[in-house]
Order: C-alpha cells, then structure tokens, then sequence
C-alpha cells in the first residue's frame, strides 16, 4: 500500500533517482582510474601524462553513466521536476563542492610552492588528515542532501586507501602497492555499484504504456 | 436539522476525495511537475487508470498537462495548478478538522 503521507512522497520520490547504483559505480569508476594513475606512476611516466590520463578516464566515466541514466533509468522512472526548496539545496550543495575542489587545489598549489615559499608543511599524519576532511565534507555533504548514507562507504574506502599511502607508504614497501589498494577499494565500490544496479533494474520494470507512448496526449487531443 | 447544524465535512470535495485521486494530487502537490511514468511508477496505477484520473483532475481544472519536445520525441508534464493546490489545502485542512475531535 502506498503511504499517503507528504513528506514520505516526497522522500521516496527523491530517494528513488538516487537509488540506481549508478553513483556507487562512479565511485568506483573514480578509484579505477586512480589505480590506472598509480599503475602509470609506478612505471615512471611523466606527470602530464598521468593528468591526462585521469582527465580523460573522468570525462568517459561520467560519459558511461549518464547514457546509461538516459537509456536504462530515465525510461523505468519518468521524469520530475522537484520542489523549489530541492532546487535550493541542490544550489547549496554545489557550492559547497566547488569550495571543495577550491580547497583541493589550493592545497596541491601549497605542496607544489612550499619549498620557494617556505612554508613548512604538516608530516604525513597531518597531510592524511587534511586531505581525509577534504574528501569527506563533500561525501558526507552529498550523503546527507541525497539521503544516500551508503555515499560514505566509499569516501571511507578513499580515506583508507590514502591512509595506506601517505602514512604508511604502500607504493614504496610494496610493488604496485599504490594500484592495489585503489584496485580493492574501487571493487569493493564497483561490486556494490553493479549489483544494486542490476537489482534496480530487475525491480523496477519499464511502465507498459498501452496504446503507446503517446497514448495519453492522443486521448487529450481527442477531447 | 437546520443547516447550522449539518454535520462538518458535507462539503468535502469529492474529485479529490477518491482514494486513486487523492493519490495522485499528494505526489503532484510535493513537487514541481511530473510526467505519466514517474506517476505510473509511484502510485502503481495502470496507464488507463492514470489516465482517466488525470482527465477528470483536468476537467476540475485541478491539473494542467503541459506538452513540449525532448529532442524530436513529445513529451508531456502534469503539473498542479494554483486552483488545484488550493483545492488540495481546504481539503487538507477539512479532514484533520473533520477527524481531530474524534473520542479515543
């Protein structure tokens, strides 16, 4: 039986474009492409490459998922316009991942520029703590906005792996230590992502539209 | 009995009051605008009930279906209108009147 109340709607209106899987295989996708990256490092490529690399392997990850959510979620679930205290938050939210990514990159010109600045910087248990808070504010903040906890699994799964090596130094004490642990943790996102997406996609049947898909507009042009 | 003393409640209004209708104007009620698939998908309905429903909805004048292209392909929105939000208030506020001095 349907529940009737409002904000139960509502949430389960909103809850079900978030539920597809496909966010937790971005995740993972994310991490795969950091394995690639360590795996390139490892074999002393030069950093312009591994950039590239990552740029690209980022653009075709969010290329995959969003066809996907175009042919496969979009026709099961319909399409909603939410309300305008949803549209807020949304603005909200984006805000405050791009002070995120402002953060991130104002650390990474800080590493680059501490030796000409001299500025001292933190050892490596501090360097893991400003970067875990940088991943986590932005998991925790979208976690909280997109009702989707499972989110923090993952940004758990990056702070481990960045604990692995920055404090613990993997890549040096293991070969391919870097890949490894990037390669466990995006299987870990990936096998989550993938069977709640094929559960999503058993579940949640695409509608039988009967006489078509214009069926409804034709009876109201009829009238 | 006078009509002072009707019972609360007579006015009720009754395009809203069915069961499958009321569903279907609470989920258009907590969002913007949506289209027949997403209602299909949350209110269980077959495509023929949802769209006899909408048509007596739109008949009240409670909803507005509004048409436009994605590409080459037509689609359509449901969307409520400001008469069928007010409609969906009263009758809010009729029924927790109407239920509130219950006896245990």
């Amino acid at each position: 039986m349907n529940s009737i109340r409002l904000r139960d709607i509502e949430r389960r209106s909103w809850r079900a474009y978030q539920q597809d899987g496909l966010t937790d295989v971005q995740f993972g996708g994310l991490m795969l492409a950091a394995a690639v990256v360590a795996i390139l490092d490892r074999l002393g490529t030069p950093p312009w490459s591994r950039i590239a690399t990552l740029t690209v392997l980022a653009f075709l990850e969010v290329g995959v998922i969003l066809w996907m959510r175009w042919r496969y979620v979009a026709p099961r679930l319909g399409a909603v316009k939410f309300a305008p205290w949803r549209v807020r938050r949304t603005r909200a939210m984006r805000i405050l991942l791009a002070a995120c990514v402002l953060a991130t990159a104002s650390l990474v010109a800080l590493t680059s520029l501490s030796k000409g600045l001299g500025i001292a910087l933190p050892g490596d248990l501090g360097a893991w703590l400003i970067i875990s808070a940088v991943i986590l504010v932005p998991v925790a903040g979208l976690a909280m906005f997109l009702d989707y906890p499972r989110l923090l699994v993952h940004g758990g799964l990056f702070v481990i792996v960045e604990f692995l090596h920055i404090v613990i130094k993997l890549p040096s004490r293991l070969p391919f230590g870097g890949a490894f642990a990037y390669g466990v943790a995006a299987s870990i996102s990936l096998a989550v992502g993938i069977g709640v997406y094929i559960r999503f996609l058993r579940t949640v049947p695409r509608p039988l539209l009967g006489q078509g898909a214009n069926a409804l507009e034709d009876s109201h042009d009829a009238r | 009995m006078t009509r002072d003393r009707e019972p609360r409640g007579v006015e009720i209004d009754r395009v809203i009051h069915e069961p499958a209708r009321l569903l279907l104007v609470a989920h258009l009620y907590v969002v913007e605008s949506a289209d027949y698939v997403f209602l299909m998908q949350n209110t269980d309905f077959t495509w023929g009930n949802l769209s006899s429903h909408l048509s007596k909805l739109e008949e009240a004048g409670y909803v507005e279906i509004v048409k436009d292209f994605v590409g080459r392909k037509p689609h359509t929105m449901v969307k409520l209108t400001a008469a069928g939000r007010q409609a969906f208030d009263t009758y809010r506020r009729q029924m927790q009147e109407l239920l509130a001095d219950l006896p245990e």
